[in-house]
């Protein structure tokens, strides 16, 4: 039982009484009328929505001067029992005469009762893909919305997350919508000025009316009118008897275009099914199952997608109320699907409900194995505190599931994190201050530069290009860093935005765009068109996110501004065929977008599905397979210069790493180890007055790389250091005395282009 | 109105004694949900729709079900509902249609929260049910619920404040 004794129970129970004791008295039950249903109630449009009843399929034709009359015909093109297709002669239950079908059979149910889907057994390799139609003899069943190779999921037309749209803008729109299997499914009618038409009433059977563009071919009944509500929306009966499903009808494409999709993944070539109607060749989209736990949730979409390895993550969070926020999350663990799971209480946000709006991470990063999110811990206002305490949080992990949450001292929040080439730079407001931390392990931070006295107008953002890394503060200035230690001031910035586009920053400002991947020299880019423009100067709620993708053998940058993406180079810019849906209740709202490594362009998004405060939105995930040779992977580039004797090398990697003008290296180890056959030369560096830590230079290949780095520590020289080689794994333990204790630290690099971090410290 | 035996148990009463014996605490339950004017009209319509539907006789949760479906009704008829008392509040400001005795603060108060959470306060504040019990009757989680009752109780907070 609630706890109602709080003063403000008491004044909501009087407020909530008060409005009770104004209730009138109980009308009495209007006559209910048990008429049989009409056969043919009449619904004239013009070629648009399709009346079936009897067994008689009519097409409706009429826009003219009497509404009530109509002309029905028996329609040739539609064939209700036989199926083709392209090959075969398939006997597809339902299967419209003039359209593909392949025939598929129930395998099971979702044991979820609150959903309503079926799995078939048919996938991808018969060309289902995600959005196609499927009916029985009696019509629609439901819309295809996962995808496997041989198998597939559907969610049926009760299925409170149902939603589908057929018909002619202008002319006739039928959307139908799923309500749970306690409720009956409703159809809404948005019927274009040019086409009269009729109430329609109960018994009246509707079925969908095509259009040129439809994913749904005309004719398909749909279901029985039982209420009419509302002018346009009429709950239904549907004609398929949902409960009792066996063999099925997949609706793959009209006959006359089986080719003109390519995005059965693996590019078989032959009949291939036409994707729904907003999206265009070789784009994928999968509705994100259901992970909030109520159906009906708000729900802020899928902002954050992060890999390890072969395991990938999409974490979204959800508001509700004024001020409360849960966390909704999906893992890939490599099968290729996605399922929820619940990580929110591992990521600051209690699983049941009432954690404080802000509480979570608001940004991740992955590298080295390990996934770090960045944030802040909330607590709720008691009485004793009356506001919130917000306290700056990571979270980091190596499974993507279980998360170590470490909260940072201070008061205030994080912003933003990246992973860098000497372990991970987060930024953050903390104490009243723009603050960047380091740490080389994600679990140990320190802060390297506080900047008081900074406008706090939005927090701090952190991108990085090869060894360099950004941190734009909330007023625009930034500063700059080839460690994350020392810092310098950028003059001048002349980009207005900056962007993290993959491995690459993408500038936006007054000069025009351009890209840098190595963190020094800048390219420009063609101008952007004028659509475009707006993200120098983004309107509030304008998502934005950019990545770099190949484009043939091409590496481009990727845009996505106002639900379009967009290629571009120093060429110009093209236009893609990603145009994402908008629906009654708004335009799908982008959260994200990436490249995945393997080259898989991805968009995160929620597709509104119900009006609310907020439009409750179905999580929704757009891909496509690469468009290149996947993306080269990232390697820091050659910090120094290749001549020069080791103590000028010690020296540029301590410069690198500490105050330019000070340090002065000392090698204090040169050692040349032969690793997977290639002789790889270590120089271990201090400083002379042994203020700034430790870097370690590995020459290979020609090539010589600021590897790894001790931090801010006191370093005793000499025979404490070693190095050891495991595979291409080299680790460097030295002694620190970083709080006189003598911590021995390591310091391990991976070799292999891609990954040089730093190791937590050893315990003494 | 015909008279009802209490003791009865739901299934076994015919509709128009299902009506009289829920009638009215369904009235009052519209009334949190659109307001006191119109309720009954709300109520009466979508019981009619409901003991109409072919689905109706196989329906187990007699009582949960109409409170459902007036839900529902309250829901769709929201925006058009929200439309109306505009027009009608520009076409007579000082002749308020709904009932007098119910100060317009708490009106508004409870009108700016999404109907769900008008039916929870209602079951909360008025019928003193449980978060179980309630979620149980509008076929929602517990969760959902907690949380939802929690963001209205702090809206009303401010507005009744």
């Amino acid at each position: 039982m609630t706890d109602l004794h709080d003063p403000i129970d008491d004044l909501i129970r009087d407020a909530v009484h008060e409005l009770v004791d104004a209730a009138p008295g109980p009308r009495p039950l209007p006559a209910i009328t048990t008429d049989a249903p009409r056969s043919l109630r009449r619904l004239a449009v013009a070629a648009a929505v399709l009346l079936v009843g009897g067994g008689v399929t009519a097409a409706v034709l009429l826009a003219g001067d009497d509404p009530g009359a109509i002309v029905t015909e028996p329609d040739p093109t539609v064939d209700t029992t036989v199926a083709t297709t392209v090959g075969t002669t398939v006997d597809a239950p339902g299967c419209p005469g003039g359209w593909v079908c392949v025939d598929a059979q129930v395998l099971g149910r979702d044991p979820d009762a609150t959903a309503s889907r079926i799995e078939i057994d048919r996938g991808e390799q018969d060309g289902v893909v995600v959005g196609l139609p499927v009916m029985n003899a009696d019509g629609l069943v439901g819309t295809i919305v996962t995808t496997f190779p041989t198998t597939a999921v559907v969610r049926l037309m009760d299925d409170p997350d149902y939603v589908a749209t057929s018909g002619s803008p202008g002319l006739v729109v039928e959307t139908i919508r799923g309500r749970g299997s306690d409720r009956l499914p409703t159809v809404e009618l948005d019927v274009g000025p040019a086409v009269s038409t009729t109430a329609l009433a109960v018994g009246d059977t509707i079925a969908s009316s095509g259009g040129p563009d439809a994913a749904f071919p005309a004719g398909i009944p749909i279901g029985r009118v039982v209420s009419v509500p509302d002018r346009n929306v009429v709950e239904i009966e549907p004609a398929a008897d949902l409960d009792r499903l066996d063999r099925l009808s997949v609706v793959l494409g009209p006959i006359d275009r089986p080719a003109t999709i390519t995005s059965v993944p693996d590019d078989e070539t032959g009949a291939a099914p036409p994707a729904p109607p907003w999206i265009d060749d070789g784009w994928r989209e999968v509705t994100l199952p259901d992970a909030s736990g109520a159906p009906s949730i708000t729900t802020d979409g899928p902002q954050h997608l992060i890999e390890l390895g072969s395991r990938r993550l999409i974490v979204g969070s959800t508001p509700y109320g004024c001020c409360f926020t849960s966390i909704d999350a999906w893992l890939d663990d490599g099968s290729g699907t996605w399922a929820p799971i619940q990580i929110g209480s591992a990521l600051g946000v209690d699983p049941n409900g009432g954690s404080i709006l802000g509480s979570g991470p608001v940004s991740f990063a992955s590298g080295d194995g390990i996934a770090v999110a960045a944030g802040a811990e909330v607590t709720a206002p008691t009485e004793a505190d009356p506001d919130p305490i917000a306290r700056p949080a990571v979270w980091v992990t190596d499974d993507l599931v279980s998360w170590d949450e470490i909260v940072l001292p201070g008061l205030g929040r994080l912003t933003a994190v990246a992973h860098f080439h000497t372990g991970w730079i987060a930024t953050g407001i903390v104490d009243e201050e723009q603050r960047i931390y380091h740490s080389p392990d994600g679990r140990t931070w320190t802060m390297t530069l506080g900047a008081s006295g900074i406008a706090i107008a939005g927090g701090p953002d952190v991108f990085v290009a090869g060894p360099t890394v950004v941190v734009q503060y909330g007023d625009g200035s930034r500063v700059t860093s080839d460690s994350g230690l020392g810092w310098s001031e950028v003059d001048d910035p002349v980009d207005a935005v900056l962007l993290q586009a993959g491995r690459g920053v993408l500038g936006v400002g007054p000069a025009g765009p351009r890209l840098t991947i190595d963190g020094a020299t800048w390219e420009p880019l063609a101008p952007l068109p004028d659509d475009l423009v707006g993200i120098v100067d983004p309107p509030p709620g304008t998502p934005v996110g950019a990545a770099l993708t190949m484009d043939g053998d091409r590496e481009r940058v990727a845009l996505l501004v106002d639900r379009t993406w967009w290629l571009g180079d120093a060429d110009g810019w093209s236009r893609s065929d990603l145009e994402l849906p908008q629906t009654e209740w708004g335009p799908t709202e982008v959260k994200g977008m990436t490249v995945l490594t393997d080259g898989t362009l991805v968009v995160l998004g929620a597709v509104p599905v119900e009006p609310g405060n907020k439009p409750i939105g179905t999580a929704t995930v757009w891909t496509h397979e690469p468009l290149g040779p996947p993306p080269p992977t990232t390697v820091v580039a050659d910090l120094f210069g290749t001549s020069g004797t080791a103590e000028q090398q010690c020296t540029d990697a301590m410069r690198a790493i500490a105050r330019p003008d000070e340090a002065v290296g000392t090698v204090l180890e040169d050692r040349t180890t032969p690793i997977d056959g290639v002789d790889t030369r270590w120089l271990v560096c201090s400083d002379e007055s042994a203020q700034y830590g430790v870097a370690v230079v590995v020459e290979r290949a020609g090539v010589r790389r600021l590897a790894a780095l001790g931090l801010g520590t006191l370093f005793h020289a000499g025979d404490d250091v070693d190095l050891a080689v495991d595979g291409d794994r080299t680790t460097v333990t030295y002694r620190s005395l970083v709080n006189e204790s003598g911590n021995r630290t390591t310091a391990t690099t991976v070799d292999g282009g891609r990954t040089w971090t730093v190791r937590r410290p050893l315990e003494p | 109105m015909s008279e009802v035996d209490h003791t009865v148990d739901d299934g076994e009463l015919s509709d128009a004694q299902l009506y009289a014996r829920h009638a009215p605490e369904l009235v009052r339950f519209a009334t949190v949900l659109v307001g006191p004017s119109g309720a009954d009209d709300l109520v009466a319509e979508t019981v009619a729709r409901v003991f109409a539907r072919a689905e109706w006789a196989g329906v187990r949760e007699r009582r949960a079900y109409l409170y459902r479906a007036v839900l529902n009704e309250a829901r769709q008829s929201g925006r058009s509902g929200a439309r109306r008392r505009r027009r009608e509040e520009r076409a007579a400001p000082t002749e308020r249609v709904d009932a007098p005795e119910v100060r317009p603060d708490v009106l508004a108060a409870v009108q700016a929260l999404e109907p769900r959470q008008r039916a929870i306060v209602f079951f909360t504040y008025w019928q003193d049910r449980t978060t179980v019990d309630i979620a149980a009757e509008l076929g929602i989680t517990a969760r959902t619920v907690q949380r939802e009752l929690a963001a209205a109780r702090r809206l009303l907070e401010e507005a009744l404040r």
